[in-house]
């Protein structure tokens, strides 16, 4: 039986009286991975943070709904609770981490540091763990990096460093926000065939953040697409990139270009609406090229079009569908 | 539409606006980064330089574009080597570069349009006026809205700077751009967009193109050829499309492997 390491219902985030995020319903289970795609200014980390539990310290907080991971409710002001729970049961690889690590101290205190804080049982044998986070990770020579600065190391490296210490705490549930977006081609695939590797190793879950929807295509089995804001489609990665059926994605999906590609591609016209000025229906109505008067007056919510795939369109059961073969899509 | 001066430039004795010959550089005593790279552009040619990162993509940009001096060889422009054309000369313009990171590579203090408009008046030698005039016309052409051209980068998104930085490179007459990694810090929607741009840009004005970029997507969709540089050497060239779905070289079929 598959047991859920994370449910929020129906959640809203604000910052500053603002709503930045709003009605997101997403579940993870063991062993399964999510992918949550989106534009820049989506919402895509800040529902991340709010799972890693991080919003404090940017001064947001989750306004309504129920967020349960592993099997606490994440929204109780328990601080006891929420320390058991943060690098423990749910883990974050934060955006932008290749500048995360202190440039003044070693890998090796890194690590230790995190052990200490965070796995009681290892700290007798403090660099013993150490060195198996980082063979883990696939790092060769672990001795070595241990005693070297986050400068020593290349970009790849460091990713791998900042993935043994979100798994230093032995978590159930791995976020990773766009883990691979400052690597190289070749380097990307070799972190997300980690990530892969180490869900099934350690029996863990992952949520993976990108803004590309490749990266989401090779690693993950399901995905919620997100739009200023709100999940617009959700469902099997495969069927929703193959058969979206929101117009956001299926927009999404057009722009990209790929090997082969001939003729125009398809921008989407305008830019994403921002949270002071969200338009009272649907979000996407201003930039969407279907919208008609529905759109406009009410906003729409998730409807079921079956085998686990959702979407939020008043149009959603109209023939709007576009149908992408494998070539277009999944080059690899 | 031609929105400065002319170009400056005609196809050189090479046979091209912009080429390398045999250049090699390293900085100060270290290593070479770039090895004995030979590259033509010719006129209102687009190409692509593609390889990972420390491969020497952008300190052969910066080459091209004379913000670096080659070790030995030399990068001429117009049948000019760099290092004979001097500050005033035309040839300075015929060269642009668009950079990867548009919040950094444009001024704070400036809007929009004093940005391009800067160029008029230093380039074009145009009145304050006439530069602002013509700077609105451009920005328009490149999409940045009457409304918008008066803001300055902190108020636009990535995808206005860059096309802020599309127009003042333009605003030069360049007859070439070199654009190092121009969409790689932007949403695949804004991505489409300046890739567009950029693609009616070089049919309507006639403007050569290098466009440096590890996305072999993007590379595809622009360039009619392509070189694929691996530790400083051009390790293989082409045409694009045979390039991509063809390689030959280890190294170009790895990196076409790993493409998501």
């Amino acid at each position: 039986m598959t047991e859920m390491l994370l449910r929020a219902s129906n959640i809203a985030i604000e910052i500053a009286g603002l709503e930045l995020v709003s009605n997101v319903d997403l579940e993870v289970d063991r062993g399964h991975s999510l992918g949550i795609v989106g534009e820049t200014g989506s919402g895509k980390s800040l529902t991340c943070r709010a799972f890693a539990g991080l919003l404090s310290p940017i001064g947001g907080r989750i306004s309504s709904g129920s967020l349960w991971v592993g099997r606490q409710d994440a929204t109780s002001p328990d601080t006891h609770a929420k320390a058991a729970l943060y690098g423990r049961v749910v883990s974050l690889v934060p955006q932008n981490s290749l500048m995360a690590l202190n440039p003044l101290m070693r890998i090796g205190t890194h690590l230790t540091e995190t052990i200490k804080a965070l796995d009681a049982d290892s700290v007798v044998q403090l660099k013993a763990r150490a060195i198996d986070l980082l063979q883990r990770v696939g790092l060769p020579d672990p001795e070595r990096i241990l005693r070297q600065y986050p400068h020593q190391l290349s970009g790849g490296m460091r990713q791998r460093v900042m993935i043994a210490l979100a798994i230093a705490g032995r978590p159930e549930l791995l976020i990773a926000d766009e883990p691979t977006t400052a690597l190289d081609v070749s380097v990307q695939k070799d972190i997300l065939e980690l990530l892969r590797r180490l869900t099934h190793e350690e029996n863990m879950a992952l949520i993976l953040i990108s803004h590309d929807l490749g990266v989401v295509a090779a690693a993950t089995q399901s995905v919620a697409v997100m739009y200023a804001g709100m999940v617009v489609e959700r469902g099997p990665t495969d069927t929703v990139l193959r058969q979206p059926r929101h117009p956001y994605t299926q927009a999404l999906l057009k722009a990209r270009p790929t090997i082969g590609h001939t003729g125009r591609l398809m921008g989407i016209p305008g830019a994403p609406a921002s949270p002071d000025t969200w338009p009272s229906g649907c979000r996407f109505a201003p930039r969407c090229p279907h919208a008609d008067n529905r759109c406009d007056a009410k906003v729409p919510t998730l409807e079921t079009i079956g085998g686990g795939h959702v979407g939020a369109c008043h149009r959603l059961h109209e023939s709007l569908v576009l149908d992408l073969s494998k070539k277009d899509l999944l080059s690899s | 539409m031609n929105q400065g001066g002319s170009h400056v430039c005609g196809p050189s004795p090479q046979g091209g606006t912009l080429f390398a010959s045999n250049v090699t550089f390293a900085y100060g005593s270290g290593p070479a980064v770039v090895k004995n790279v030979s590259l033509m552009v010719p006129e209102g040619a687009a190409i692509g330089i593609v390889g990972e990162s420390g491969s020497g993509k952008t300190t052969l940009a910066s080459l091209l574009v004379g913000l670096l001096t080659p070790t030995t060889g030399n990068v001429a422009v117009g049948g000019q080597p760099w290092s004979k054309v001097g500050r005033g000369s035309p040839l300075r313009r015929a060269v642009q570069m668009v950079f990867q990171n548009p919040y950094a590579a444009l001024n704070p203090h400036l809007s929009a349009l004093r940005t391009v408009a800067e160029v008029y008046q230093c380039c074009g030698g145009f009145t304050k006026t006439e530069a602002s005039e013509r700077a609105q016309a451009l920005l328009e052409r490149v999409g940045i809205s009457d409304q918008t051209q008066g803001k300055r980068p902190s108020g636009l998104s990535g995808g206005q700077c860059q096309r802020v930085g599309i127009a003042r490179a333009l605003a030069a007459g360049p007859a070439v751009i070199v654009a190092d990694e121009p969409t790689s810090a932007l949403d695949v929607s804004v991505q489409a967009q300046i890739l567009n741009l950029l693609s009616d840009l070089r049919q309507e004005q006639g403007v050569g193109l290098v466009l440096v970029s590890h996305d072999l997507n993007v590379v595809s969709y622009l360039t009619e050829r392509a070189i694929v540089m691996e530790r400083g050497e051009v390790v293989e060239e082409g045409a694009t499309t045979e390039l991509l779905q063809k390689p030959t070289h280890p190294y170009t079929q790895r990196l076409i492997a790993s493409i998501l």
